[in-house]
């Protein structure tokens, strides 16, 4: 392998030939490099820039500033936002209700409201058909409803009053100052009104409470539970 | 207002109208009660197509439908910088409303001819 040439003649320019400094010549006298930069910057111009700019006298008038590049302001529209998203009502905290601060005697006086709107709506219908549909489009918020039926045997018996009421279950307080949800589907309720028994089947209910207003409501046949 | 068949719904926003203002008497904390009761009123006039009392309408936030009760959940100023006027802002979130307050003006609604 020693007897190669190749060998002998890189070891060579790896120590002698090839790496020398630059020659004092090309330094002036402050060490600036004069005559290499205005080639090499020349030779760089004429590949990349346009045959006009070639001058560098020229372009020694003009300064160009790196900050140049300007942001334009994007116009913001008239309109502001009117309605709220629902993740900026998530913000705001209306999503939340303190259960375990509520009281069974804070409700007691919207019972008592309940009681006397319960009054004009039943007042002036007479046949069961127009009343059955009044009723349907009425609103318990504040009625004090008792479980009568229900599938699922651990929610029997519990009563209290309506503090929400969602698409799919009711939200009540009982006298112990505790919040039930109890789910419409397969439960009946009972509420009684000037010595009167009413029954509301949980499957005909199953909807928003703004949304039984509108309209007629269909008519389900009653589960037997 | 509320002629025939309609009455059921006028009566229910009514009543709904007074349990927000029992809570805020009661639970003046509990925002999210009165957001509940203020969001389904609005829903239910504008699915039923039944116009809201201007009285009614002006005392609920538009943006988060949260009573406006001067002093709890509203601020109340009058200002006369343009022509004379009050303006009520939200605590919750912010927006505001201004009335202007002419002498012998009467909303159309209230005049007794329509």
């Amino acid at each position: 392998m020693s007897d190669s040439p190749f060998l002998k003649t890189v070891d060579e320019s790896v120590t002698g030939s090839v790496f020398k400094d630059l020659p004092l010549s090309i330094f002036n006298q402050d060490g600036i490099l004069k005559d290499v930069s205005n080639k090499f910057v020349s030779t760089f111009l004429k590949n990349r820039v346009d045959s006009r700019l070639l001058n560098l006298k020229e372009l020694s008038k003009y300064s160009f500033p790196l900050e140049q590049i300007r942001v334009k302001k994007k116009k913001c529209s008239k309109k502001r936002q009117q309605l709220l998203s629902v993740s900026e009502k998530k913000q705001l905290g209306l999503f939340k209700i303190n259960t375990k601060k509520l009281k069974f005697d804070d409700f007691v006086p919207i019972h008592n409201l309940w009681v006397q709107y319960m009054d004009e709506v039943i007042q002036e219908s007479s046949d069961s058909s127009q009343l059955h549909q009044k009723l349907m489009k009425a609103d318990y918020h504040g009625c004090f409803l008792v479980v009568c039926a229900a599938r699922c045997s651990p929610y029997l018996g519990v009563s209290g009053i309506v503090m929400q009421e969602t698409r799919n279950t009711f939200k009540l307080i009982t006298g112990n100052n505790r919040v039930k949800t109890i789910p419409k589907k397969n439960t009946n309720f009972a509420f009684q009104h000037n010595g009167k028994f009413y029954k509301i089947v949980g499957n005909n209910f199953q909807s928003l409470s703004y949304e039984r207003a509108k309209g007629k409501q269909k008519q389900a046949k009653s589960v037997d539970v | 207002m509320g002629k025939g068949k309609d009455i059921d719904v006028f009566l229910r926003m009514n009543f709904l109208y007074q349990v927000m203002h029992k809570t805020i008497a009661k639970l003046p904390e509990n925002l999210g009660l009165l957001y509940y009761y203020g969001f389904t009123l609005q829903m239910i006039s504008q699915r039923t197509t039944s116009k809201l009392d201007h009285n009614i309408k002006s005392s609920i936030c538009k943006r988060c439908s949260v009573l406006l009760y001067p002093g709890l959940t509203s601020i109340v100023r009058l200002k006369r910088k343009r022509s004379k006027h009050r303006v009520v802002t939200c605590l919750l979130c912010g927006t505001r409303k201004r009335f202007l307050c002419r002498p012998d003006y009467q909303v159309w609604y209230d005049k007794p001819g329509t």
